[in-house]
């Protein structure tokens, strides 16, 4: 299993794997009937318009590597709150095994994502194959009426060694409940090992809930990672959800919010600052499928040296989905000659009395700014690291702890600059 | 808006266009696309043996090329092609004198008022019934300027060299499925070549009509406007109201030379049960400008998306459309805009109205190659909703290679608001006044561009449209 490369394995092997991690006969059954289906899914066709510029399947670092020890880099969290539930996955299926199965099996495993422009989401084999084999993660249950003050902070640290690992993070939050969340991903200082990462992530936001969730990427720079983010919103559930993706080679993240009930309103940020031959790809869907509900996203990419970002998104709103307002930024700072954006920002509106729009913009920094701040004695890569600092500001402020911002803040300069401040 | 105007409320497509006409035909091929089709039509027309191999590759690209899996696949695949006529000859030849175009006809364009708006303000016209131009006529200075305006048939009979130059240069069969079935079934359009210098200042006109049952209508438009030039083309397209489908799929290549411009409107008020597929598109050199005014009314479905390669420093390109979709339409619209070369600037400005169970989407590119600095690009798209099962799409891509760049997007969605409605019932309109106003403010932009009497009867036509859709 930890030997051949993940893509190779078969059924029988997964199903060996799985009983010997001691998992219920339900979720060894699961796992088998998952890879058969990713095996007769096919990969994404170059025409789903969310996988048209990504294509993970040509490079070997995504293919080629086992999977990575699982006593290493185990995601690790704690909260001081004794009502909350926050464990590791495995430890959660033995400790609470129908909360754990509700939330992981049938119609609550790694689900299709919508459709877009009429086509399927076209990722599903990826999603087959995290059915199959997720090898880490978190619990996290915040019972009914239950604050969580403090912020729960998980950690994963990518292995030493080359690997591949498959990250399942559920959080649910009960009716009334709030949680403030940080998914913190990195690797060793100067680690410089092939790694993949492809995580999965279900948040489900009961009614009047709330949940703050920023997830922090800054993988090595050879690490390839994809990611699945889904929130789903009960009634006057509120989700404010943040992406920082700073690190890895080639980035593929998906976040999904799907607004169910009214009341329901989400707030979806991105940064991204590329550098050297990254490629950071983001695919955000905001899905309305009721009425009088609410979405904001603004997405921001610095972008540097032979960076590449790409931005698709679609708001889509269904028949039903009346008295609603969806809006959709993307904003991408062109900092070299050799960078490159692009960025499809979709909208499908079935219903009419909406409030929906969205805009991009890609360019430069602008020359007025970068003058009136040269002419204030700053030279001008102080002025440009000024300017870029401001760009992301607003974003940074959304992340819930100060040492947080302060390590983005950080990463920015030392990405600009090139030394660490 | 005019009392005027309000006064046509009443009147539908059914009696205004909505007629047909019978069937004196010189030749109607049989229904499907066979290579003898081809074949026989090429040496109906004449046309020299490298015309005929071009058809004949075209047709065997358009066999291969699989229909497109974007858009409304739904729709496409409802097009049932082995039941279109591909090529109707109404007459044996182009007339220059209205009094010589067989009667059937006449009368048709008769109703349709086309001589009549000859006579007022056209500096030249085509009118295509079917798949031939049956009637073509310039004005006289404009001929002995050197300014050539022919049906595409004639355009290849008299000018065979510049045709052979540059037909399919700018959107080659291989394209995509429409252009390589136009590739091989074209007939009429046509041929406009502007001298160095000239400008047409009056507009030249094409009009394309429709008559038959299940008809495919496959015009081919090019034209060359010389170094410095300018010239205004309109066209207007209807067809009878029928209950089986018809597919009308042109293809449309513009040469903007070096500080000429190039304006190309087109009202397309087809009927409802046309499938309007086609290809637009235009090169623009050193300082160069091309415009594309683009009206959709009428079809069933239609998939359009003027574009505009900015090939050299200075180019502009602008496309200025608007989409009305009413019960069952689609109009799959849009704009592309290629920027190849520095200093390089585009606007690109949409709207569109749904009502009922209609659904108009936005499609576009905006495309900034390497080493094409100082590009600015600006796109708005702005969707108007009226009735709880309309719908609405916008699909922009925006691939930027150059960091130089400045490029901008923004669209939104909303319906009429019923602050606004109520403002204006509050000044003694009616609630239907009332909704006709903030619509025709809200197209004010596209009517703005067009020749007056476009403008007054597109005002009618949404008027039509909008008819019985409140209160």
């Amino acid at each position: 299993m930890m030997t051949t490369p993940w893509t190779q394995l078969d059924a029988k092997t997964i199903r060996d794997w799985s009983s010997a991690r001691g998992e219920p006969a339900w979720l060894v059954d699961q796992r088998a009937t998952a890879w058969n289906a990713a095996a007769h899914t096919p990969v994404p066709p170059r025409t789903a318009e969310a996988w048209k510029y990504t294509n993970l399947e040509k490079i070997a670092a995504w293919n080629q590597l086992p999977m990575a020890a699982s006593a290493e880099t185990t995601p690790a969290a704690t909260t001081d709150n004794a009502q909350v539930i926050c464990t590791d996955l495995a430890g959660a299926l033995r400790e609470h095994p129908q909360l754990v199965l509700h939330y992981l099996s049938g119609e609550n495993s790694a689900r299709d994502f919508s459709a877009i422009t009429g086509q399927p989401y076209g990722g599903a084999r990826y999603l087959r194959q995290h059915d199959a084999l997720w090898d880490r993660g978190l619990f996290i249950f915040v019972p009914r009426n239950v604050q969580v003050t403090t912020p729960i902070h998980a950690k994963t640290v990518a292995p030493r060694t080359a690997g591949a690992i498959f990250p399942r993070t559920i959080i649910v939050l009960e009716s009334g409940a709030s949680l403030t969340y940080i998914d913190e991903l990195r690797s060793h200082e100067n680690s410089a090992t092939d790694f993949s990462c492809h995580a999965h992530c279900e948040i489900f936001v009961q009614d009047n809930a709330h949940i703050h969730y920023s997830q922090v990427q800054h993988w090595s720079s050879t690490a390839i990672h994809l990611g699945h983010q889904r929130i789903t919103l009960a009634r006057d559930a509120r989700a404010t959800v943040t992406n920082i993706s700073l690190g890895g080679r080639t980035v593929k993240q998906i976040t999904e919010v799907v607004h169910t009930a009214p009341g329901a309103e989400s707030h979806l940020f991105g940064l991204n600052f590329g550098d050297a031959q990254q490629q950071i790809d983001h695919h955000t869907l905001q899905t309305h499928i009721a009425p009088n509900t609410t979405s904001n996203l603004l997405y921001k990419s610095a972008l540097k040296d032979h960076a590449r970002s790409i931005y698709t998104g679609l708001i889509h709103l269904s028949p039903v989905a009346q008295q609603c307002g969806a809006y959709q930024s993307n904003r991408n700072l062109l900092l070299s000659d050799d960078c490159s954006a692009t960025a499809i920002p979709q909208l499908e509106i079935e219903a009419n009395d909406v409030k929906c729009s969205h805009g991009a913009t890609m360019g430069p920094v602008d020359a007025d700014q970068l003058y009136y701040l040269t002419t204030r004695g700053l030279s001008k890569s102080q002025a440009e690291q000024m300017i870029v600092a401001g760009f992301f500001e607003d974003l940074i402020t959304q992340l819930p702890a100060e040492s947080l911002q302060e390590m983005v803040r950080a990463a920015v300069v030392h990405k600009l600059t090139g030394v660490l401040s | 808006m005019s009392n005027q105007t309000l006064e046509s409320i009443g009147q539908d497509y059914d009696t205004q266009f909505g007629f047909h006409d019978p069937e004196n035909y010189v030749f109607k091929s049989g229904r499907g696309l066979t290579r003898e089709t081809v074949e026989a039509m090429s040496a109906m027309k004449k046309e020299p043996a490298w015309m005929l191999e071009f058809r004949l590759k075209a047709l065997e690209i358009y066999h291969q090329k699989p229909m497109p899996r974007w858009g409304d696949s739904k729709m496409l695949d409802s097009i049932d092609f082995d039941n279109i006529h591909y090529y109707v000859r109404p007459s044996e030849r182009e007339e220059k004198n209205w009094d010589d175009v067989p009667q059937d006809i006449r009368n048709t364009f008769d109703k349709l008022g086309i001589p009549e708006a000859e006579r007022k303000f056209l500096a030249g016209v085509t009118a295509q019934y079917e798949s031939e131009v049956v009637y073509h006529s310039i004005s006289k200075d404009l001929e002995a300027q050197g300014v050539r305006f022919l049906s595409m048939d004639d355009g290849l009979r008299q000018f065979p060299e510049i045709v052979r130059q540059y037909l399919g240069t700018i959107i080659p069969p291989h394209d995509n499925k429409f252009a390589a079935l136009n590739s091989a079934v074209w007939s009429g359009g046509s041929f406009v070549y502007v001298p160095k210098n000239t400008h047409v200042n009056i507009p030249l006109q094409a009009y394309f009509r429709i008559n038959t049952e299940n008809m495919g209508q496959f015009e081919r438009t090019l034209i060359i406007a010389d170094e410095g030039s300018s010239v205004h083309y309109v066209e207007g397209c209807t067809a009878p109201t029928y209950s089986s489908d018809s597919l009308h799929s042109a293809v449309v290549e513009l040469i903007a030379l070096a500080g000429a411009k190039i304006r190309y409107t087109t009202i397309q008020n087809w009927s409802k049960n046309v499938y309007n597929l086609v290809t637009k598109r235009a090169v623009a050199y050193r300082n160069a400008r091309v415009e594309w005014v683009d009206g959709n009314l009428g079809s069933k479905l239609t998939m359009k998306y003027p574009a505009v390669y900015l090939m050299e420093p200075g180019a502009h390109g602008e496309i200025l459309s608007i989409a009305f979709s009413g019960d069952d339409q689609h109009q799959d619209a849009g704009a592309k805009i290629v920027h190849a070369a520095p200093n390089t600037t585009s606007v690109v400005t949409s709207k569109s109205i749904s009502k009922g169970t209609g659904r108009s989407s936005y499609r576009g590119l905006v495309r900034v190659e390497k080493g094409a600095t100082g590009v600015k690009s600006s796109v708005v798209c702005d969707a108007l909703l009226l009735n709880p099962e309309s719908r609405t799409d916008t699909y922009p891509t925006m691939e930027i290679h150059d960091s130089t760049a400045n490029i901008g997007h923004e669209a939104s969605v909303s319906k009429v608001s019923d602050e606004q409605l109520y403002y204006l019932r509050s000044r003694g309109l009616s609630e239907s006044q009332a909704m006709m106003m903030i619509i025709n403010g809200f197209i004010e932009p596209f009517t703005r561009e067009l020749p007056l009497e476009y403008a007054v009867e597109l005002n009618r036509l949404i008027q039509l449209e909008m008819e019985g859709s409140v209160g």
